[in-house]
Formats: structure tokens, sequence, C-alpha cells
């Protein structure tokens, strides 16, 4: 705060011809937009989510189970040579003890995953210069949007960098993740997320990192991951 | 390359004069148009969407203060330090102290209009600070020493050989103009940038007041890095940048990327809201936000000209407008170009000093048909030239002329003679055919042949005989 905010208000207070403070409320805008369809089967959404993402240069399919989805990790991995694998401390990654289970399956493979204290600026260090190196990481996702081919992650599960500084990413999600549009997302979120259910960073990826500054060429991989796969896990049930 | 908008005319005759560069931008503009053409067709209730962004700017810009407020405490609620900068010089004087006591000798910036607008990597300069821009567009022209041509993207003016030369001359890389090698090029170089940069600078494309939240839309990934890495983040926003809602944010997030490239959704959107938590991995131990002025508060003054705030700069406006099309983004001298930029540049410096810009309009209203939040910008247009003619700020020439018009216009007497006199005189001196040759309009221009008769003459002839209805 500094002296300017006095004078900045004062001057939108006269512009806007209002006397002083406690003159503006809130009001609340109709909501004149067609409601989206009630929430069809998430293959069906996936369906969609797989057209959109693929439209975009992402690299979505399905697994029927984490026993498919190791064997297309370990293709994945021999097929571009990857050398250095980051997992992400997400629940999806825990559960399946992922990096335990990389490591058994892919000895020549260094496999790496964000452990230890995040509190601790040591270790906050130490998993950034990890992520710089990493050809490919593994996380998991929020939500997906159908509409768009979008991942949402919150910071809360993962770091930022995981989903950005790798060559690759790879988002393993779950059916139940799936919504048909963002609007929906965010209404899942809460209309007025209260203190403490907002974490500090909310990402939505939709396909790889892209540019087309260049004569409107289109290049993947600007700055972020020049692959961005999203594989689903388990068939609706 | 120091161009101002006075020099409108000069620069956009330059430009159309050159044709390469008129191909580059009436293609791209074209592609652009395309793309989003084809992504609003799949939306059928867009024009539904487009009216309540309107609305929620309307509430949002009709109660700024309130809302500002708002977003201050849910700011600082979230841990997050709020500085209200009247100025440009505040702004960047803020940002340089900010540097001082990080001890900070380079910083990486994302995309930020305005950023740009208070010429903030000037100053940072002159603080002996490197300001890094990472965008691939703003870093090609940062170093070539060039100004952005377009709000989305930057470098549309140079080519690709053109830029190979750059890296070829500036980084003594072996020349490419492969697009894709570009790039891996920058990629590499940038990424060391930001893996030791201490400070990180981005723009905020929409501030949510209820959360605190800001959001930033790109696809490069730059703006990411620039918020995820550095130990301090500090965002800079223009006041009219804050809606009143976390959940307008999907609405906003929907027009923006269909308005601007034609996109579903960019590729990244980052929702920040304050410094990283506890347990977070990794994030800035500071956030803070700048609320920028710089000339805001006396638009928001005048309600007719107010919407041009409701503006989320998705470009759309240029790429549809024929001027812009033709004459490119560095003709209008300032950072923001096309229709939006030919409203704002007059507010923001002064109608004198951007006196040609509110006449860079065929007034063919295309540009507030596509803006996605119906801003009437070519009403507004017509409000700042009603703006110059009061102030006399108009040649004498064309006030005489006008003056004669009006006269004429208001009695039919003085019409009937005047219009008698000026055939006659056109018979007389043989110039019927082409009968005027007006300075700075008859050169590009054919003056249009006198008719033979006047309406009313033949009107009354044509009755006479029976022709008429
Ligand atoms: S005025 Fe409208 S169309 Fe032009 S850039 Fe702003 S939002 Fe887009």
């Amino acid at each position: 705060m500094n002296g300017s905010r006095e004078v900045i208000l004062g001057r939108i207070r006269r512009a806007l011809l209002r006397p002083g403070t406690g003159h503006a409320q809130e009001h609340g805008i109709p909501d004149r937009v067609r409601s989206t369809p009630g929430r069809v089967g998430a293959t069906r959404l996936f369906d969609q989510f797989q057209e959109h993402s693929a439209s975009v240069g992402g690299e979505p399919r399905v697994c029927a189970d984490i026993e498919e989805a190791l064997e297309g990790i370990q293709k994945l991995v021999a097929g571009a040579g990857y050398r250095r694998v980051a997992v992400s401390h997400h629940e999806i990654c825990r559960r399946h003890r992922l990096a335990q289970v990389l490591s058994d399956l892919l000895p020549e493979v260094s496999v790496w995953r964000e452990e230890g204290d995040a509190d601790r600026p040591g270790s906050r260090r130490r998993n950034s210069r990890q992520l710089a190196q990493a050809d490919l990481s593994i996380t998991g996702a929020d939500f997906l949007i159908a509409e768009s081919g979008t991942v949402l992650i919150a910071s809360a599960g993962s770091s930022r960098q995981i989903s950005l500084l790798p060559t690759a990413h790879l988002v393993l999600a779950t059916p139940d993740q799936i919504y048909p549009d963002l609007g929906a997302v965010f209404r899942q979120l809460g209309t007025a997320p209260e203190e403490g259910r907002l974490p500090a960073a909310l990402t939505m990826i939709t396909g790889p990192s892209r540019t087309a500054d260049i004569e409107k060429v289109l290049i993947k991989g600007a700055h972020g991951p020049v692959r961005q796969l999203t594989w689903m896990i388990g068939e609706e049930t | 390359m120091n161009r101002t908008p006075s020099q409108f005319r000069i620069l956009a005759s330059e430009n159309i004069a050159d044709r390469r560069l008129r191909r580059t931008f009436q293609s791209a503009t074209g592609h652009a148009l395309g793309q989003r053409a084809q992504s609003v067709q799949l939306v059928p209730e867009w024009e539904d969407l487009r009216e309540r962004a309107h609305r929620i700017k309307e509430e949002a810009v009709e109660h700024l203060d309130f809302y500002l407020e708002k977003l201050e405490a849910s700011v600082i609620r979230r841990g997050g330090r709020v500085f209200w900068a009247r100025d440009a010089s505040e702004a960047s004087s803020y940002v340089v102290d900010l540097c001082r006591r990080l001890q900070a000798s380079t910083v990486v910036k994302s995309k930020s209009m305005a950023a740009e607008e208070i010429g903030l990597a000037d100053a940072l300069e002159a603080a002996g600070v490197q300001p890094v821009e990472t965008d691939l567009g703003e870093f090609i022209i940062q170093v070539a020493g060039e100004t952005p041509s377009h709000i989305i993207a930057p470098a549309l003016h140079m080519t690709r050989q053109q830029i190979g030369n750059l890296f070829h001359e500036k980084f003594g890389i072996p020349y490419t103009d492969i697009p894709a090698e570009l790039c891996a090029f920058a990629r590499q170089r940038l990424r060391r940038e930001f893996l030791s940069a201490r400070l990180g600078i981005s723009g905020v494309n929409f501030a949510a007041a209820d959360t605190g939240t800001i959001a930033i839309v790109e696809n490069e990934g730059n703006a990411r890095l620039c918020t995820s890495l550095p130990r301090v983040h500090v965002a800079i926003m223009g006041l009219e940048k804050v809606i009143p809602r976390f959940s307008d944010l999907p609405l906003f997030l929907r027009l923006l990327a269909r308005s601007s490239t034609g996109q579903k959704q960019t590729s990244y959107v980052s929702m920040i809201s304050g410094p990283r938590r506890e347990g977070e991995w990794d994030g800035p131990e500071e956030f803070h936000l700048v609320l920028l002025d710089n000339g805001r508060s006396d638009i928001l003054s005048d309600p007719r000209v107010r919407r041009s705030l409701y503006c989320i700069r998705c470009g759309a406006c240029l790429n549809t407008c024929p001027i812009y099309q033709r004459v490119g983004g560095h003709s209008y001298g300032s950072v923001y170009s096309g229709p939006i930029g030919s409203v704002l540049t007059p507010l923001f410096q002064g109608l004198e000093a951007a006196k040609d810009l509110p006449y860079a309009s065929s007034l063919c209203g295309s540009c507030s048909n596509i803006c996605p939040v119906k801003i009437d910008l070519h009403h507004q247009l017509l409000w700042l030239r009603e703006k110059l003619v009061s102030r006399r700020a108009t040649p004498w020439q064309e006030r005489l002329a006008m003056s004669l018009f009006a006269a004429g216009m208001k009695d039919p007497a003085l019409y009937r003679m005047g219009s008698a006199l000026l055939r006659l005189f056109l018979k007389v001196s043989g110039k019927s055919n082409r009968p005027f040759t007006i300075p700075g309009w008859s050169p590009t221009r054919d003056f249009p042949a006198l008719a033979q008769t006047s309406f009313k003459q033949w009107w009354e002839s044509s009755r006479q005989q029976g022709e008429g209805p």
C-alpha cells in the first residue's frame, strides 16, 4: 500500500461521479447463457477430449489398466530414447508406486520422484535442478476438460515445473476427473472458492507448448514440453 | 526506433509503399480471421457470451473503485502485496527497487502490454538491470531493437530470413532460416536465463476481485516459467483488468482464446493466487501486483469513451480492420495499434499528439462487430473526431468547407444557388470530369464528377415526361 492509492481511488470516484466509498455494490449478472447439457458418460466425454487434444498436437489414449499404461511408458521411453524420467508426488503416482515400479522396469533409465520436504528450500532447489534435466515427466491431473482437450493441474498436488521443464509430459488421468467444459470445472471448484480451497497456481494445459511468432509457422515446444500425452486409465464402469 | 502517433500519415504511406510488408500483414491478418471464424462458428451461443462479457466488464468498470479495493484485499489475504502506481515512472521505479533489493542484474519478462506501455524495459536498463524478453516474438524484436507490430504477434513484420540474419549476427550462430531451428536456439538460450533469474515479470489478462487470482494466457510456456521459477514474481496490470468474480473467468477465457488465435483454449492458462503456499513444491516466495493507472482514471471520466476500458486485448479488431491490414502496426506510432489503438492512444497521450488516429478508420464498423466484449469502437472514433473538431484541431480548409456545406444544407435557396453556380463554373472552365485537385485527397482518389443536372431538375423533368413514379 502506498500514497498513490488514495489519489487513484479518488480520481476513479470523481470520474464515476461518486462522492465516497460504499456506494458501489456487487450485483450478479443474470446467467443468460445456455446451460451445458447434463453429465454424459465419461467415455463419451473422453472421446471428445481425445478429438480436441489431438487436434492441437496432444497425444491422448485410453489404457485399460495401469499394467497397460506401464507397458506404454516402457515403449515411450525406449522409442524416444529418454534417459531421465521424473515422477510427481500426485496421488495417482503414489498409489501405483510408479517411481519404484518404473525403476525396476527401466534399469537403464534414471527415475526420480518429487519427494522429501517441500518446505525446505534445499529440497526445492534440488527438485528444480532435477526437473531441468528430465526428458519425461509423469504427473496426475486434477480435472480434464472435454470441450477443449485441456488438463487442469493444481499446484497442491505436484510442482509447477514438473509439467513445464521436461521435453515430454505425460498425464495419467482417471474417468472421474473428466468434465464437459471449463464452466463445469469451475462450478466444482466452487463459485466463491473460500480461503484455502484454491491452490496458489491452477494451470490449464492444452496440448504441447507452441508458438507461431515466426511468419505464423506453427512450432511445437517453444518453452515448454514438445510432447503432451494424456492417458486415461480404466474405462468407465 | 522512435515512432510517435503524430507521424501516422508519414509512417502509413511508407508502409503502404512497402509491398512485402503489406502482403505480410494482409496474409497474416487474413489467416487469423479465418481461424477465428472457424472456431466461433462452433459456439452457437457466441452472441450471448459477448453480451454477457460486455455486461460483466460494465459492472467492473462502473464500480472500479469497489472492485479494485476488493482485489487488493484478496491479494493481501493470500499473502501477496499490492502497489498502486499513478503513472509509468511510479510503476517502473517500484520494479527497479525490487531488483535492487534482490540484487538482480537480469530479470525474465513475459509479454505484458502494460509493461510495454510504461517502457519498463528501458527503465530497467537505465538502472543497470538487463530485462530479458522471453516470448519468442518479443525476444526477436528486443534483439533487433524494434517495437511490437501486433498485440498478439509482436514480430509479425519480420521475415524468417531477417530473423535468421539477426541471430547469426548477434549470437554468432550459423545462419538458418528454418523457424523450428531459430525457435530451438531461443529456447535453449532463454532456459539459462530462467534458471538463474531472481525476478520474473508478467502481465495480467484478468484479475478476479473475489479471490485475488490473476489469469495469464499464453501458448509458449514462458509466462509459466517467469511465474514459477524466480524467487519473486511481479505482475503488472492496468486498473481495468479487474473482473468481479473468479467464476467469470471461464467466459472470458473462452472469448479471448477464440477471438485472438481461433484456439479453443490457449496451450496454457495460469491462474495464480498469491505466492507459493506451504507444502507446495515451487512458485515464488513473494508475489507483487502493480495496479497501473497511467491515464485510465481520466478515460473513465468521459462516459462516452469509458467502454474502451473493457478491452481484453485479443487483437481481433486489428485483424479485421481494413486500415490496419494495409498500414501495419508500426504506423500507429504507439504500443496499441489498430482500432483500439486509435481510441486508446489519443486518450492516453492527448488528442493533439495523435490527431490523425481517429481518422485512421473507414468507419465500416467491422471492429465493433468482431469485438468479443462488444466495444462500439467506431462510435468511439467518431466521438474523438467530434472532440477534435470542437477543439478546432482540424485544418482551416476543412473547417471552411464544412461550414459552407452546413450553411448550404440548412437553406434550400442557398443550396440551389450554390450547385447551379458550381455547374456553371465547371462548364465554363471545361473541367466537368475531374473538377478539383484537393491536396491530401485527389492524389490517391478521384473527386467524383458532378452530374449534368441536379436531382431536383431530373425529378421534375422525368415527371413531366411521365416516366417518374
Ligand atoms: S477492442 Fe475488442 S476486439 Fe479490439 S483488442 Fe480489445 S477486446 Fe479485442
